[in-house]
């Protein structure tokens, strides 16, 4: 009979409300930040927690919205002549919302599964370890929800909830290395290319189905019960986490178009190689041959802190995945590829006083810009070509080395 | 005697809306009659175990519900409308009286045959499958009484249940309240004295917190003379008893 009082709750209670709620907002997360998924699956189970930090307040304003649903019909009263416990009526209610946040936030996630598996180019090992956490996570929201909506009966009780913890959620952000920042289901820290164990997972997940449950027993009034969830919640919150992440060396594998100048990415952006080959082959092609001159393009996610190479030319990949795969913003992905031509930390220049324009350096790095994009200037088109090559690598190795002097004597007339 | 209460007092605050009042009453349909702020609605909130007496003793279905067990057992054999009647408008008939049936911890293997039987009595077994929110004011009503009747309770506490019918609905209210009384306990608050004549087999008076009155509808309606207000023998009948009370 619970099966057909659930599936009851889940036509016509407030279940068909979080679905439609829980879809359009997915999919609206979806959309608008679609780089930080497309092609990856471990993009997409990392964004996935990232997306909580919407989900959980809409279930937990479903939890409360549920909950308070005798109160709006005027059920009350006779709720108050029926022999059956108050909390199952309510158990069925929280598991009807959250199993139909749960539906609804599927068919996104199917649509979303279906376009990177068309495009993903690497899974690897655990991929899928951050998503156990989501179903848990929004569980224990919706329970929240539930326990509050119990307490404090009324219309706003679900949006004013669900805004608090949306502030409660991005606070983490701002004190990363909080420990209610490592519990906390919605995390920035997690990257499409590190691994962490599954005993971190199992931990987290375990931390909060303890906290649904003394949430739950809460709100069934059930004092003494909830002693014993929330007391494991408690030690979990004080114990270490188990273990630490690691970078995933497949996924960072580099791989690179086979002809020269080559062009590599990580494994896991290898679905963009072909897109990002167009945009910074020419120039690649347009330095070929000026000695102390980049040879090769690489994806700066494996480069090393602080690594500097002659023969490397770095460039991003961040928020670089269209919706449809492909680079979104060529122009990004050039800019990056080109000021890591002559960028070498050198130390900030000194404020410039008066027209920038009759500033030397200026005239000389704007000089080298205008070059590599293909439109130099007059001046220096009017040097023959191997000259213009020379100036171009004189112009690059003084950038290398922050020489500003050299820099100033090099423009151009 | 299904239904027992002793000098039963309920407060709201300082005012005094159940004033020791006294009850008695068994299987058959019994009319509760009062003017506004009597203390009708209080007495069967009382009787629904919705509201704890302040004072007094009060009996159902044989139990003084002395505890948390013997409140269920009564509650599993009870069947209450409330007069402010709620109910979840996106629910189906069916699923509105199939989801109280469940509340009422009937067993599932009886509950979709009893919630057929309820909605055909109450003439609703052809919008069974209609939303709540879409039907009439009268029907949603009917929904009401389908869900307080669908565990067969031996204690039926209906509170206004012909407000919004209409007579001809009225006329077949009347014919199934007889039909119920013939096995339980059924306590109809109203202040339509006509339903009370044609349908009840007792009437019980109150007024302001006590009972004046109790006995048959003819009792009722001899107690009034020609000088009484009213346009039936037991309206005239209702006036006098209250004007009596009130001397």
């Amino acid at each position: 009979m619970i099966r057909r009082m659930l599936r009851i709750e889940l036509r016509h209670g407030s279940a068909p409300l979080a679905a439609l709620a829980t879809a359009v907002a997915l999919t609206w997360v979806l959309v608008a930040n679609p780089a930080q998924w497309v092609g990856q699956w471990g993009g997409l189970a990392v964004y996935l927690r990232m997306c909580l930090l919407v989900l959980c307040p809409l279930f937990l304003a479903a939890g409360a919205w549920q909950v308070g649903r005798d109160r709006r019909a005027r059920t009350v009263e006779l709720l108050g002549t029926v022999p059956r416990p108050a909390w199952h009526p309510m158990l069925a209610g929280w598991a009807a919302v959250t199993l139909g946040g749960l539906a609804g936030l599927s068919l996104p996630l199917l649509v979303a599964a279906a376009m990177t598996a068309r495009l993903a180019t690497y899974a690897g090992p655990g991929w899928w370890g951050p998503l156990p956490v989501v179903p848990i996570g929004l569980a224990a929201a919706s329970a929240l929800g539930v326990l509050i909506g119990r307490r404090f009966p009324g219309r706003v009780t679900a949006p004013v909830a669900g805004l608090a913890l949306y502030v409660g959620l991005a606070l983490p952000a701002y004190f990363p290395d909080s420990r209610w920042a490592v519990l906390s289901p919605v995390t920035d820290e997690f990257r499409s290319y590190v691994l962490w164990p599954a005993s971190f997972h199992v931990w987290q997940a375990a931390w909060l189905g303890l906290v649904a449950a003394t949430f739950l027993l809460l709100a069934t009034r059930r004092w003494w019960a909830a002693v014993a969830p929330a007391a494991l919640a408690g030690v979990l919150l004080v114990a270490a986490p188990p273990d630490q992440p690691a970078a995933d060396p497949g996924a960072l594998e580099l791989v690179c178009t086979e002809r020269a100048p080559q062009v590599c990415v990580t494994r896991i952006n290898e679905f963009l190689l072909a897109d990002v080959d167009a945009v910074l082959r020419p120039g690649l092609e347009r330095l070929a041959g000026i000695p102390g001159t980049p040879v090769r393009a690489v994806e700066e996610t494996v480069r090393r802190t602080g690594e500097y190479r002659p023969d490397i030319a770095w460039f991003s990949l961040n928020d670089q995945a269209r919706l449809t795969g492909g680079v979104d913003r060529r122009d990004w992905l050039e800019t990056t590829f080109r000021s890591s031509l002559g960028d070498n930390d050198c130390p900030p220049p000194p404020d410039s006083v008066g027209d920038p324009t009759l500033d030397p350096v200026w005239r000389t790095e704007l000089a080298a810009d205008l070059w590599m994009e293909g439109d130099p200037p007059p001046e220096l088109t009017a040097l023959p070509e191997e000259r213009q090559r020379e100036w171009i690598g004189r112009v690059f190795a003084a950038s290398r080395t922050c020489d500003r002097a050299e820099l100033g004597r090099l423009a151009l007339s | 005697m299904t239904v027992a209460v002793e000098e039963l007092t309920v407060r709201y605050g300082r005012r005094v809306v159940l004033n020791g009042l006294d009850l008695a009453l068994d299987t058959g349909v019994h009319g509760l009659l009062g003017p506004n702020g009597a203390g009708k609605t209080t007495l069967m909130r009382v009787l629904a175990t919705v509201a704890r007496p302040d004072g007094g003793g009060v009996r159902l279905l044989g139990s003084a519900i002395a505890d948390e067990k013997a409140l269920r057992e009564v509650r599993r054999q009870l069947g209450y409308l409330p007069q402010t009647f709620g109910f979840y408008p996106r629910f189906t008939v069916r699923e509105f009286v199939e989801y109280f049936a469940w509340l009422k911890e009937m067993p599932a293997a009886r509950i979709p045959v009893a919630v057929d039987r309820a909605l055909e009595r109450v003439g609703l077994l052809d919008r069974a499958d209609d939303r709540m929110k879409t039907l009439s004011g009268g029907m949603q009503r009917r929904a009401g009484i389908a869900q307080a009747i669908v565990n067969d309770p031996r204690l039926l506490l209906l509170d206004e249940p012909t407000a919004g019918l209409d007579p001809e609905q009225r006329v077949d209210f009347r014919a199934l309240l007889r039909e119920l009384g013939v096995d339980a306990c059924v306590l109809v608050s109203t202040h339509l004295v006509e339903d009370v004549a044609v349908a009840c087999e007792r009437v019980s008076l109150v007024d302001g917190g006590r009972l004046v009155f109790t006995g048959t509808p003819e009792q009722l309606a001899s107690a009034g003379g020609d000088g009484d207000a009213g346009d039936s023998a037991i309206e005239r009948g209702y006036t006098a008893v209250l004007r009596a009370a009130r001397a």
